[in-house]
Protein backbone atom coordinates (compact mmCIF):
# COMPACT_ATOMS: atom_id res chain seq x y z
CA UNK A 1 0.00 0.00 0.00
CA UNK A 2 1.43 3.51 -1.34
CA UNK A 3 -0.16 6.67 1.17
CA UNK A 4 0.72 9.66 0.34
CA UNK A 5 0.04 12.91 2.24
CA UNK A 6 -0.84 15.93 1.60
CA UNK A 7 -1.39 19.12 3.39
CA UNK A 8 -2.87 22.17 2.51
CA UNK A 9 -3.99 24.61 5.57
CA UNK A 10 -6.32 22.45 7.66
CA UNK A 11 -7.02 20.31 4.43
CA UNK A 12 -5.44 17.16 4.27
CA UNK A 13 -5.33 15.31 1.08
CA UNK A 14 -4.16 11.51 0.99
CA UNK A 15 -2.87 9.55 -2.23
CA UNK A 16 -3.84 5.75 -1.43
CA UNK A 17 -2.68 3.02 -3.90
CA UNK A 18 -3.07 -0.74 -3.36
CA UNK A 19 -3.00 -3.36 -5.68
CA UNK A 20 -2.84 -7.22 -5.90
CA UNK A 21 -5.09 -10.00 -3.96
CA UNK A 22 -7.16 -7.71 -1.78
CA UNK A 23 -8.19 -5.46 -4.69
CA UNK A 24 -9.37 -8.52 -6.28
CA UNK A 25 -10.94 -10.07 -3.91
CA UNK A 26 -13.27 -6.42 -3.04
CA UNK A 27 -14.14 -6.34 -6.80
CA UNK A 28 -15.13 -10.40 -6.66
CA UNK A 29 -17.14 -9.84 -4.20
CA UNK A 30 -18.76 -6.50 -5.55
CA UNK A 31 -19.57 -8.34 -8.53
CA UNK A 32 -20.77 -11.07 -7.05
CA UNK A 33 -23.33 -8.83 -5.36
CA UNK A 34 -24.10 -6.94 -8.50
CA UNK A 35 -24.93 -10.09 -10.36
CA UNK A 36 -27.39 -11.16 -7.52
CA UNK A 37 -29.71 -8.12 -8.35
CA UNK A 38 -29.15 -7.65 -12.10
CA UNK A 39 -31.25 -8.29 -15.25
CA UNK A 40 -29.07 -7.94 -18.53
CA UNK A 41 -30.95 -8.79 -21.45
CA UNK A 42 -29.61 -12.09 -23.44
CA UNK A 43 -28.20 -14.02 -20.43
CA UNK A 44 -30.64 -16.47 -17.77
CA UNK A 45 -30.53 -14.34 -13.84
CA UNK A 46 -27.49 -15.21 -12.26
CA UNK A 47 -25.85 -17.17 -15.50
CA UNK A 48 -24.50 -13.27 -16.46
CA UNK A 49 -20.24 -13.80 -16.12
CA UNK A 50 -18.46 -11.67 -14.55
CA UNK A 51 -16.74 -9.98 -17.46
CA UNK A 52 -19.92 -8.51 -18.97
CA UNK A 53 -20.96 -7.21 -15.24
CA UNK A 54 -17.30 -6.01 -15.23
CA UNK A 55 -17.47 -4.05 -18.27
CA UNK A 56 -21.15 -2.85 -17.70
CA UNK A 57 -21.41 -1.44 -14.09
CA UNK A 58 -17.46 0.21 -14.40
CA UNK A 59 -18.45 3.03 -12.39
CA UNK A 60 -20.48 1.47 -9.69
CA UNK A 61 -18.04 -1.41 -9.18
CA UNK A 62 -15.51 1.09 -8.53
CA UNK A 63 -17.16 3.02 -6.40
CA UNK A 64 -18.38 0.59 -4.00
CA UNK A 65 -14.73 -1.17 -4.18
CA UNK A 66 -12.91 2.38 -3.11
CA UNK A 67 -16.12 2.85 -0.40
CA UNK A 68 -14.99 -0.50 0.92
CA UNK A 69 -11.53 -0.49 0.99
CA UNK A 70 -11.85 2.82 3.06
CA UNK A 71 -13.88 1.39 5.23
CA UNK A 72 -11.86 -1.02 6.04
CA UNK A 73 -8.54 0.37 6.04
CA UNK A 74 -9.07 4.70 6.71
CA UNK A 75 -8.65 3.45 10.39
CA UNK A 76 -5.52 2.10 9.95
CA UNK A 77 -4.53 5.22 7.80
CA UNK A 78 -5.17 7.81 10.37
CA UNK A 79 -4.03 6.64 12.85
CA UNK A 80 -0.35 5.69 11.06
CA UNK A 81 -0.34 9.37 10.54
CA UNK A 82 -1.91 10.34 13.39
CA UNK A 83 -4.71 12.63 12.03
CA UNK A 84 -7.84 13.08 13.76
CA UNK A 85 -10.71 14.29 10.58
CA UNK A 86 -13.37 16.71 12.15
CA UNK A 87 -14.65 17.33 9.00
CA UNK A 88 -18.62 15.36 9.10
CA UNK A 89 -17.81 13.94 5.63
CA UNK A 90 -14.77 12.18 3.56
CA UNK A 91 -14.94 13.27 0.14
CA UNK A 92 -13.47 11.14 -2.56
CA UNK A 93 -11.18 12.57 -5.14
CA UNK A 94 -11.01 10.75 -7.79
CA UNK A 95 -10.75 7.04 -8.20
CA UNK A 96 -9.57 4.69 -10.94
CA UNK A 97 -9.59 1.20 -10.75
CA UNK A 98 -7.14 -0.73 -13.42
CA UNK A 99 -7.15 -4.42 -13.25
CA UNK A 100 -6.83 -4.93 -9.27
CA UNK A 101 -4.99 -1.77 -8.81
CA UNK A 102 -6.51 0.77 -7.18
CA UNK A 103 -5.63 4.76 -7.31
CA UNK A 104 -7.60 6.65 -4.77
CA UNK A 105 -7.49 10.50 -3.10
CA UNK A 106 -9.23 11.62 0.11
CA UNK A 107 -9.59 14.56 1.64
CA UNK A 108 -10.94 15.83 4.99
CA UNK A 109 -9.88 18.76 7.39
CA UNK A 110 -8.41 18.21 10.75
CA UNK A 111 -8.88 20.04 14.14
CA UNK A 112 -6.62 23.27 13.94
CA UNK A 113 -3.99 22.70 16.74
CA UNK A 114 -3.31 26.16 18.34
CA UNK A 115 -1.84 26.96 21.83
CA UNK A 116 -4.34 28.30 24.19
CA UNK A 117 -4.35 31.42 25.59
CA UNK A 118 -4.50 31.73 29.43
CA UNK A 119 -8.25 30.39 30.42
CA UNK A 120 -7.39 30.43 34.36
CA UNK A 121 -7.87 33.34 36.41
CA UNK A 122 -9.89 35.04 33.43
CA UNK A 123 -10.65 38.64 34.65
CA UNK A 124 -14.21 39.37 34.07
CA UNK A 125 -15.96 42.52 34.63
CA UNK A 126 -19.93 42.72 35.28
CA UNK A 127 -22.52 45.20 36.07
CA UNK A 128 -22.97 45.21 40.03
CA UNK A 129 -26.60 44.29 40.70
CA UNK A 130 -28.23 44.20 44.01
CA UNK A 131 -31.66 43.93 45.79
CA UNK A 132 -32.56 47.38 46.86
CA UNK A 133 -35.90 48.18 49.07
CA UNK A 134 -37.43 49.77 46.06
CA UNK A 135 -37.46 46.69 44.12
CA UNK A 136 -38.98 44.95 46.36
CA UNK A 137 -41.75 47.90 46.11
CA UNK A 138 -41.87 47.30 42.66
CA UNK A 139 -42.20 43.33 42.63
CA UNK A 140 -44.79 44.13 45.33
CA UNK A 141 -46.72 46.46 43.26
CA UNK A 142 -46.88 43.87 39.61
CA UNK A 143 -48.37 41.54 42.21
CA UNK A 144 -50.95 43.95 43.22
CA UNK A 145 -52.02 44.68 39.71
CA UNK A 146 -51.77 40.97 38.87
CA UNK A 147 -54.63 40.12 41.25
CA UNK A 148 -56.44 43.50 40.81
CA UNK A 149 -59.95 43.66 40.98
CA UNK A 150 -63.12 45.57 39.28
CA UNK A 151 -65.27 47.23 40.92
CA UNK A 152 -68.44 49.50 40.18
CA UNK A 153 -67.86 52.97 40.98
CA UNK A 154 -69.54 56.55 40.08
CA UNK A 155 -66.75 58.20 38.18
CA UNK A 156 -65.45 59.83 35.09
CA UNK A 157 -63.84 56.99 32.35
CA UNK A 158 -60.26 56.93 33.04
CA UNK A 159 -57.60 54.89 30.84
CA UNK A 160 -57.20 51.67 32.51
CA UNK A 161 -60.82 51.85 33.89
CA UNK A 162 -63.28 48.76 32.70
CA UNK A 163 -66.75 49.78 31.33
CA UNK A 164 -69.98 47.91 30.40
CA UNK A 165 -71.05 49.49 27.08
CA UNK A 166 -74.15 48.77 24.94
CA UNK A 167 -73.52 49.84 21.28
CA UNK A 168 -75.84 50.35 18.53
CA UNK A 169 -73.94 50.28 14.69
CA UNK A 170 -75.13 51.81 11.88
CA UNK A 171 -74.09 51.31 8.75
CA UNK A 172 -74.73 53.81 5.59
CA UNK A 173 -75.94 50.80 3.96
CA UNK A 174 -78.87 50.61 6.76
CA UNK A 175 -77.22 47.75 8.03
CA UNK A 176 -77.61 47.65 11.98
CA UNK A 177 -76.18 45.85 14.96
CA UNK A 178 -76.39 45.88 18.61
CA UNK A 179 -74.83 44.58 21.54
CA UNK A 180 -73.47 44.49 25.21
CA UNK A 181 -69.73 43.90 26.27
CA UNK A 182 -67.14 44.75 28.49
CA UNK A 183 -64.22 46.47 27.96
CA UNK A 184 -60.82 48.01 29.48
CA UNK A 185 -60.33 51.32 28.33
CA UNK A 186 -57.14 52.31 27.36
CA UNK A 187 -55.67 48.67 25.81
CA UNK A 188 -56.43 49.34 22.38
CA UNK A 189 -59.47 47.15 22.53
CA UNK A 190 -61.88 49.85 20.71
CA UNK A 191 -61.36 51.70 18.12
CA UNK A 192 -59.34 55.06 18.56
CA UNK A 193 -62.33 57.42 17.55
CA UNK A 194 -64.58 55.58 20.31
CA UNK A 195 -62.23 55.63 22.83
CA UNK A 196 -61.51 59.00 22.70
CA UNK A 197 -65.25 60.33 23.16
CA UNK A 198 -65.84 58.10 25.84
CA UNK A 199 -63.02 59.35 28.34
CA UNK A 200 -64.29 61.35 30.28
CA UNK A 201 -67.74 60.52 30.28
CA UNK A 202 -70.00 58.63 33.51
CA UNK A 203 -71.77 56.01 33.43
CA UNK A 204 -75.26 56.41 31.73
CA UNK A 205 -74.17 58.75 29.19
CA UNK A 206 -74.33 58.26 25.67
CA UNK A 207 -71.92 58.90 22.92
CA UNK A 208 -72.50 59.02 19.07
CA UNK A 209 -69.48 58.68 16.67
CA UNK A 210 -69.93 59.54 12.83
CA UNK A 211 -68.68 58.01 9.98
CA UNK A 212 -66.74 55.32 11.16
CA UNK A 213 -64.48 54.43 8.44
CA UNK A 214 -65.22 50.34 8.13
CA UNK A 215 -62.65 47.91 6.70
CA UNK A 216 -62.39 44.76 5.92
CA UNK A 217 -60.05 41.51 6.51
CA UNK A 218 -57.62 43.02 3.90
CA UNK A 219 -57.65 46.23 5.59
CA UNK A 220 -59.60 48.42 2.70
CA UNK A 221 -62.16 50.86 3.52
CA UNK A 222 -65.89 49.38 2.28
CA UNK A 223 -67.86 51.67 4.09
CA UNK A 224 -68.92 54.14 7.01
CA UNK A 225 -71.18 53.69 10.09
CA UNK A 226 -72.53 55.84 12.94
CA UNK A 227 -71.78 53.95 16.06
CA UNK A 228 -73.66 54.67 19.02
CA UNK A 229 -72.31 53.86 22.30
CA UNK A 230 -74.09 53.86 25.78
CA UNK A 231 -72.11 53.08 29.04
CA UNK A 232 -74.13 51.22 31.55
CA UNK A 233 -71.47 51.02 34.21
CA UNK A 234 -67.71 52.14 35.18
CA UNK A 235 -65.64 49.79 37.17
CA UNK A 236 -62.45 51.28 39.10
CA UNK A 237 -59.48 49.06 39.12
CA UNK A 238 -59.23 48.32 42.95
CA UNK A 239 -55.86 47.06 44.14
CA UNK A 240 -55.82 44.24 46.65
CA UNK A 241 -54.12 45.91 50.16
CA UNK A 242 -51.03 44.15 50.22
CA UNK A 243 -51.77 42.61 53.69
CA UNK A 244 -51.56 39.09 55.72
CA UNK A 245 -54.55 38.14 53.58
CA UNK A 246 -53.35 38.82 49.69
CA UNK A 247 -50.20 37.34 50.87
CA UNK A 248 -52.01 34.03 51.70
CA UNK A 249 -54.14 34.44 48.78
CA UNK A 250 -51.39 34.12 46.60
CA UNK A 251 -49.38 31.66 48.21
CA UNK A 252 -46.48 33.69 49.43
CA UNK A 253 -46.21 32.52 53.31
CA UNK A 254 -48.41 33.61 56.23
CA UNK A 255 -48.25 36.96 56.50
CA UNK A 256 -46.45 40.02 55.10
CA UNK A 257 -42.89 40.11 56.37
CA UNK A 258 -42.52 36.23 55.11
CA UNK A 259 -43.88 37.47 51.29
CA UNK A 260 -41.47 40.29 51.34
CA UNK A 261 -38.63 37.62 52.59
CA UNK A 262 -39.57 35.27 49.88
CA UNK A 263 -39.92 38.24 47.11
CA UNK A 264 -36.74 39.10 48.17
CA UNK A 265 -35.35 36.15 47.51
CA UNK A 266 -37.02 35.58 44.37
CA UNK A 267 -35.33 38.83 43.44
CA UNK A 268 -32.03 37.56 44.38
CA UNK A 269 -32.11 34.43 42.71
CA UNK A 270 -32.85 36.16 39.39
CA UNK A 271 -29.72 38.43 40.03
CA UNK A 272 -27.92 35.63 40.91
CA UNK A 273 -28.97 34.07 37.55
CA UNK A 274 -28.29 37.18 35.62
CA UNK A 275 -25.00 37.66 37.03
CA UNK A 276 -23.90 34.11 36.62
CA UNK A 277 -25.50 34.44 32.27
CA UNK A 278 -23.33 37.32 32.51
CA UNK A 279 -20.23 35.88 33.46
CA UNK A 280 -20.81 33.18 31.20
CA UNK A 281 -21.22 35.80 28.25
CA UNK A 282 -18.11 37.53 29.02
CA UNK A 283 -15.96 34.15 29.38
CA UNK A 284 -17.05 33.18 26.24
CA UNK A 285 -16.23 37.05 25.11
CA UNK A 286 -12.68 36.96 26.12
CA UNK A 287 -12.01 32.87 25.15
CA UNK A 288 -13.04 33.84 21.33
CA UNK A 289 -11.20 37.31 21.70
CA UNK A 290 -7.72 35.81 22.98
CA UNK A 291 -7.87 32.59 20.97
CA UNK A 292 -7.72 33.02 17.29
CA UNK A 293 -6.32 29.79 14.94
CA UNK A 294 -7.81 28.54 11.38
CA UNK A 295 -11.55 27.09 11.70
CA UNK A 296 -12.20 24.10 9.36
CA UNK A 297 -14.49 25.31 6.51
CA UNK A 298 -16.25 21.90 6.24
CA UNK A 299 -17.38 22.08 9.97
CA UNK A 300 -18.33 25.62 9.52
CA UNK A 301 -20.04 24.80 6.67
CA UNK A 302 -22.39 21.85 8.90
CA UNK A 303 -22.78 24.28 11.71
CA UNK A 304 -24.05 26.97 9.38
CA UNK A 305 -26.30 25.06 7.36
CA UNK A 306 -27.71 23.62 11.05
CA UNK A 307 -28.64 27.07 11.78
CA UNK A 308 -30.32 28.34 8.84
CA UNK A 309 -32.41 24.97 9.29
CA UNK A 310 -33.19 25.92 13.25
CA UNK A 311 -33.84 29.67 11.46
CA UNK A 312 -36.34 28.55 9.41
CA UNK A 313 -37.97 26.29 11.70
CA UNK A 314 -38.06 29.50 14.16
CA UNK A 315 -39.86 31.44 11.42
CA UNK A 316 -42.38 28.31 10.60
CA UNK A 317 -43.00 27.86 14.20
CA UNK A 318 -44.19 31.67 13.86
CA UNK A 319 -46.33 31.25 11.27
CA UNK A 320 -44.32 32.63 8.63
CA UNK A 321 -43.09 31.01 5.33
CA UNK A 322 -39.54 31.20 4.98
CA UNK A 323 -38.90 32.33 1.55
CA UNK A 324 -34.95 31.84 -0.23
CA UNK A 325 -34.32 35.84 0.46
CA UNK A 326 -35.39 35.74 4.03
CA UNK A 327 -32.90 33.28 4.78
CA UNK A 328 -30.21 34.63 2.13
CA UNK A 329 -30.40 37.48 4.38
CA UNK A 330 -30.32 36.20 7.53
CA UNK A 331 -26.99 34.11 6.24
CA UNK A 332 -24.21 36.81 7.11
CA UNK A 333 -24.98 37.28 10.98
CA UNK A 334 -25.64 32.98 10.86
CA UNK A 335 -22.15 32.86 9.92
CA UNK A 336 -20.62 34.90 12.13
CA UNK A 337 -22.61 32.62 15.12
CA UNK A 338 -21.92 29.68 13.35
CA UNK A 339 -17.76 30.67 13.29
CA UNK A 340 -17.98 31.58 17.13
CA UNK A 341 -20.01 28.23 17.93
CA UNK A 342 -16.80 26.16 15.47
CA UNK A 343 -14.06 28.23 17.66
CA UNK A 344 -15.94 27.69 21.24
CA UNK A 345 -16.11 24.06 20.62
CA UNK A 346 -12.87 23.54 20.22
CA UNK A 347 -11.53 26.23 22.74
CA UNK A 348 -13.91 23.96 25.08
CA UNK A 349 -12.94 20.51 23.99
CA UNK A 350 -9.03 21.90 24.38
CA UNK A 351 -9.87 23.25 28.14
CA UNK A 352 -11.26 19.67 29.26
CA UNK A 353 -8.80 17.91 27.41
CA UNK A 354 -5.89 20.07 29.33
CA UNK A 355 -8.18 19.76 32.81
CA UNK A 356 -9.32 16.11 32.29
CA UNK A 357 -12.64 17.06 32.47
CA UNK A 358 -14.69 14.00 31.02
CA UNK A 359 -18.01 13.50 30.88
CA UNK A 360 -19.09 9.75 31.87
CA UNK A 361 -21.67 7.16 31.03
CA UNK A 362 -23.52 8.14 34.09
CA UNK A 363 -24.17 11.90 33.34
CA UNK A 364 -25.28 11.13 30.00
CA UNK A 365 -27.60 8.82 30.98
CA UNK A 366 -29.15 11.65 33.89
CA UNK A 367 -29.46 14.13 30.70
CA UNK A 368 -31.18 11.73 28.90
CA UNK A 369 -33.66 10.68 31.50
CA UNK A 370 -34.16 14.83 31.78
CA UNK A 371 -34.92 15.29 28.51
CA UNK A 372 -37.21 12.46 28.45
CA UNK A 373 -39.35 13.90 31.01
CA UNK A 374 -40.02 17.14 29.27
CA UNK A 375 -40.61 15.00 26.27
CA UNK A 376 -43.05 12.58 27.83
CA UNK A 377 -40.73 9.81 26.65
CA UNK A 378 -39.19 6.88 27.87
CA UNK A 379 -35.09 7.39 28.18
CA UNK A 380 -35.38 5.05 25.84
CA UNK A 381 -37.08 6.37 23.28
CA UNK A 382 -34.73 9.68 23.74
CA UNK A 383 -31.54 7.42 23.30
CA UNK A 384 -32.82 5.70 20.46
CA UNK A 385 -33.74 8.84 19.25
CA UNK A 386 -30.61 10.59 20.09
CA UNK A 387 -28.54 7.41 18.45
CA UNK A 388 -30.53 7.67 14.99
CA UNK A 389 -29.92 10.74 14.67
CA UNK A 390 -26.78 10.91 15.62
CA UNK A 391 -27.38 14.00 18.16
CA UNK A 392 -25.54 11.92 21.11
CA UNK A 393 -22.43 13.73 20.24
CA UNK A 394 -24.14 17.20 21.22
CA UNK A 395 -24.99 15.87 24.47
CA UNK A 396 -22.15 15.27 25.19
CA UNK A 397 -21.10 18.19 23.94
CA UNK A 398 -23.26 20.26 26.14
CA UNK A 399 -22.67 18.00 28.83
CA UNK A 400 -18.86 19.14 28.85
CA UNK A 401 -19.61 22.62 28.35
CA UNK A 402 -21.03 23.06 31.33
CA UNK A 403 -18.81 21.52 33.08
CA UNK A 404 -15.58 23.48 31.48
CA UNK A 405 -17.51 26.77 32.61
CA UNK A 406 -18.42 25.55 35.60
CA UNK A 407 -14.61 25.15 36.16
CA UNK A 408 -13.60 28.20 34.22
CA UNK A 409 -16.09 30.26 36.49
CA UNK A 410 -14.08 29.20 39.99
CA UNK A 411 -11.22 29.92 38.35
CA UNK A 412 -12.10 33.22 36.63
CA UNK A 413 -11.56 36.90 38.62
CA UNK A 414 -15.50 38.38 38.82
CA UNK A 415 -15.01 42.21 39.18
CA UNK A 416 -18.32 43.74 39.96
CA UNK A 417 -18.55 47.47 38.20
CA UNK A 418 -20.98 49.78 39.40
CA UNK A 419 -23.04 50.37 36.14
CA UNK A 420 -25.01 53.91 36.28
CA UNK A 421 -27.81 52.72 33.55
CA UNK A 422 -31.49 53.27 34.65
CA UNK A 423 -31.83 50.28 37.40
CA UNK A 424 -35.37 49.41 36.55
CA UNK A 425 -34.23 47.95 32.70
CA UNK A 426 -31.74 45.64 34.55
CA UNK A 427 -34.42 44.42 36.53
CA UNK A 428 -36.68 43.67 33.71
CA UNK A 429 -33.48 41.86 32.10
CA UNK A 430 -32.62 40.06 34.91
CA UNK A 431 -36.19 39.00 35.10
CA UNK A 432 -36.81 37.99 31.30
CA UNK A 433 -33.08 36.22 31.71
CA UNK A 434 -34.55 34.24 34.41
CA UNK A 435 -37.66 33.19 33.00
CA UNK A 436 -35.73 31.85 29.94
CA UNK A 437 -33.61 30.07 32.34
CA UNK A 438 -36.47 28.82 34.20
CA UNK A 439 -38.27 27.34 30.97
CA UNK A 440 -34.95 25.79 29.77
CA UNK A 441 -34.52 23.74 32.43
CA UNK A 442 -31.84 25.36 33.70
CA UNK A 443 -29.68 23.37 31.46
CA UNK A 444 -29.88 22.31 27.72
CA UNK A 445 -27.98 24.38 24.84
CA UNK A 446 -29.32 26.53 22.14
CA UNK A 447 -31.96 24.17 21.38
CA UNK A 448 -34.51 25.02 24.17
CA UNK A 449 -33.12 28.11 24.05
CA UNK A 450 -34.67 28.50 20.56
CA UNK A 451 -37.66 26.92 21.87
CA UNK A 452 -38.40 29.07 24.55
CA UNK A 453 -38.15 32.22 22.18
CA UNK A 454 -40.59 30.81 19.77
CA UNK A 455 -43.23 30.24 22.20
CA UNK A 456 -42.55 33.73 23.59
CA UNK A 457 -42.92 34.75 20.17
CA UNK A 458 -45.70 32.62 19.54
CA UNK A 459 -47.89 34.20 22.38
CA UNK A 460 -47.10 37.55 20.95
CA UNK A 461 -48.22 36.30 18.02
CA UNK A 462 -51.87 35.73 19.36
CA UNK A 463 -52.11 38.57 21.47
CA UNK A 464 -51.37 40.18 18.54
CA UNK A 465 -53.85 38.20 16.39
CA UNK A 466 -56.65 38.95 19.61
CA UNK A 467 -56.28 42.60 19.00
CA UNK A 468 -57.07 42.23 15.52
CA UNK A 469 -59.93 40.11 16.17
CA UNK A 470 -61.67 42.34 18.21
CA UNK A 471 -61.17 45.24 16.35
CA UNK A 472 -62.68 43.36 13.07
CA UNK A 473 -65.02 41.54 15.14
CA UNK A 474 -67.82 44.39 14.36
CA UNK A 475 -66.99 44.68 10.82
CA UNK A 476 -67.08 40.71 10.14
CA UNK A 477 -69.94 40.09 11.76
CA UNK A 478 -71.44 43.24 9.46
CA UNK A 479 -69.47 41.32 6.45
CA UNK A 480 -71.45 38.25 7.15
CA UNK A 481 -75.08 39.75 7.03
CA UNK B 1 -21.72 6.07 -50.72
CA UNK B 2 -19.66 3.63 -49.67
CA UNK B 3 -20.75 2.04 -46.80
CA UNK B 4 -18.41 2.84 -43.28
CA UNK B 5 -17.28 -0.04 -41.01
CA UNK B 6 -19.68 0.79 -38.57
CA UNK B 7 -22.76 0.44 -40.86
CA UNK B 8 -21.76 -2.96 -41.57
CA UNK B 9 -20.83 -4.15 -37.84
CA UNK B 10 -24.57 -2.70 -36.44
CA UNK B 11 -23.77 -3.66 -32.83
CA UNK B 12 -22.55 -6.96 -31.29
CA UNK B 13 -24.37 -9.61 -29.70
CA UNK B 14 -24.29 -9.63 -25.93
CA UNK B 15 -26.02 -13.42 -25.04
CA UNK B 16 -24.75 -16.17 -22.58
CA UNK B 17 -23.70 -17.88 -26.35
CA UNK B 18 -22.08 -15.30 -27.63
CA UNK B 19 -19.73 -14.55 -24.20
CA UNK B 20 -19.02 -18.18 -24.04
CA UNK B 21 -17.64 -18.03 -27.97
CA UNK B 22 -15.70 -14.88 -27.16
CA UNK B 23 -14.17 -16.26 -24.29
CA UNK B 24 -12.93 -20.00 -24.97
CA UNK B 25 -12.87 -19.80 -28.98
CA UNK B 26 -12.06 -15.97 -29.66
CA UNK B 27 -14.66 -15.37 -31.76
CA UNK B 28 -16.72 -12.28 -31.84
CA UNK B 29 -20.42 -12.14 -32.98
CA UNK B 30 -22.07 -9.21 -34.13
CA UNK B 31 -25.69 -8.28 -36.58
CA UNK B 32 -24.99 -7.04 -40.01
CA UNK B 33 -27.35 -5.62 -42.33
CA UNK B 34 -29.50 -8.75 -44.50
CA UNK B 35 -27.32 -7.29 -47.67
CA UNK B 36 -23.68 -7.53 -45.88
CA UNK B 37 -21.48 -9.80 -47.30
CA UNK B 38 -18.60 -12.19 -45.65
CA UNK B 39 -15.82 -9.80 -47.28
CA UNK B 40 -17.45 -6.84 -46.14
CA UNK B 41 -17.66 -8.17 -42.69
CA UNK B 42 -13.87 -9.03 -43.25
CA UNK B 43 -12.62 -5.99 -44.18
CA UNK B 44 -14.59 -3.72 -41.05
CA UNK B 45 -13.95 -6.18 -38.33
CA UNK B 46 -10.23 -5.43 -39.25
CA UNK B 47 -10.72 -1.58 -40.01
CA UNK B 48 -12.13 -1.09 -36.70
CA UNK B 49 -9.98 -3.01 -34.48
CA UNK B 50 -7.10 -2.13 -36.52
CA UNK B 51 -5.14 -0.62 -33.58
CA UNK B 52 -5.23 -4.09 -31.49
CA UNK B 53 -3.75 -5.60 -34.97
CA UNK B 54 -6.83 -7.67 -35.60
CA UNK B 55 -6.31 -10.49 -38.38
CA UNK B 56 -9.53 -12.03 -39.28
CA UNK B 57 -9.27 -15.85 -39.75
CA UNK B 58 -13.13 -16.70 -41.09
CA UNK B 59 -16.36 -15.69 -41.29
CA UNK B 60 -19.61 -17.18 -41.04
CA UNK B 61 -22.93 -15.78 -41.40
CA UNK B 62 -26.65 -16.74 -40.57
CA UNK B 63 -29.91 -15.41 -41.47
CA UNK B 64 -31.77 -15.43 -37.94
CA UNK B 65 -35.12 -16.83 -38.56
CA UNK B 66 -37.77 -14.25 -37.01
CA UNK B 67 -39.33 -15.57 -33.85
CA UNK B 68 -43.41 -15.03 -33.37
CA UNK B 69 -44.61 -12.87 -31.46
CA UNK B 70 -47.90 -11.53 -30.29
CA UNK B 71 -48.39 -7.82 -28.59
CA UNK B 72 -50.96 -8.03 -26.49
CA UNK B 73 -53.93 -9.50 -27.84
CA UNK B 74 -54.72 -9.95 -31.75
CA UNK B 75 -53.13 -11.51 -34.37
CA UNK B 76 -49.72 -13.23 -34.51
CA UNK B 77 -46.61 -10.90 -35.45
CA UNK B 78 -43.17 -11.93 -35.26
CA UNK B 79 -40.23 -10.69 -35.24
CA UNK B 80 -37.60 -8.74 -38.02
CA UNK B 81 -35.25 -11.87 -39.64
CA UNK B 82 -31.70 -10.45 -39.11
CA UNK B 83 -28.44 -11.59 -39.83
CA UNK B 84 -25.68 -12.82 -37.67
CA UNK B 85 -22.37 -13.03 -38.54
CA UNK B 86 -19.81 -15.15 -35.84
CA UNK B 87 -16.10 -13.92 -37.01
CA UNK B 88 -13.36 -15.58 -35.94
CA UNK B 89 -10.56 -13.92 -35.50
CA UNK B 90 -6.31 -14.23 -34.10
CA UNK B 91 -5.50 -10.85 -32.35
CA UNK B 92 -2.45 -10.24 -29.66
CA UNK B 93 -4.76 -10.02 -26.39
CA UNK B 94 -8.13 -11.29 -26.56
CA UNK B 95 -11.12 -8.65 -27.06
CA UNK B 96 -13.53 -9.12 -24.24
CA UNK B 97 -16.91 -8.90 -26.18
CA UNK B 98 -18.36 -6.97 -23.45
CA UNK B 99 -16.34 -4.37 -23.82
CA UNK B 100 -16.62 -3.17 -26.63
CA UNK B 101 -20.21 -1.05 -28.08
Amino acid sequence: MVVNLEEKGLVRIITVEEDGKEISKLIKDVIKEIKKNVNIPGFRKGHIPDSVVRAKYKDAIKEEVAKRFINEKFQKIIEEYNLTPVSPEISFGDVELNGDKLKLTLSFEVAPEFELKDYKGLEVEIAKREVKPEDIEEAINRLRNQYAKYEPADKKVENGDKIKIHYYIETDKGETEEDNFEVVVGENQLRQEIEKEILGKKKGDEVEVRDVPLFNEKGEEFGKATVKVKIEEVYKKVLPEFNDEFVKEINLGENVDEAKKKIEENLKKSIELAKNTEIENKITEKLLNENDFELPQSLLKAELNYLIQEYAKQLESVGVKPSQDMLMAAVPSLEEQAKKNVKLMFIVNKIAELENIKVDDEEINKEIEEMAKTYNATPEQVREYLEKEGLINNIIYGILKKKVYEFLKENAKVKEVEVKEAKEENIEETEKEAKEKKTEGKKKGRKSKKETKTEEEKSEEQTKKKKRGRKSKKKEEEDKS
Amino acid sequence: MSKTPYDILIRPVLTEKAVKLNEKEGKLVFEVPLDANKIEIRKAVEEIFKDKKVKVKSVRTMIVKPKPKRVGFGPLGHKKRWKKAIVRIEAEEPINIAEII
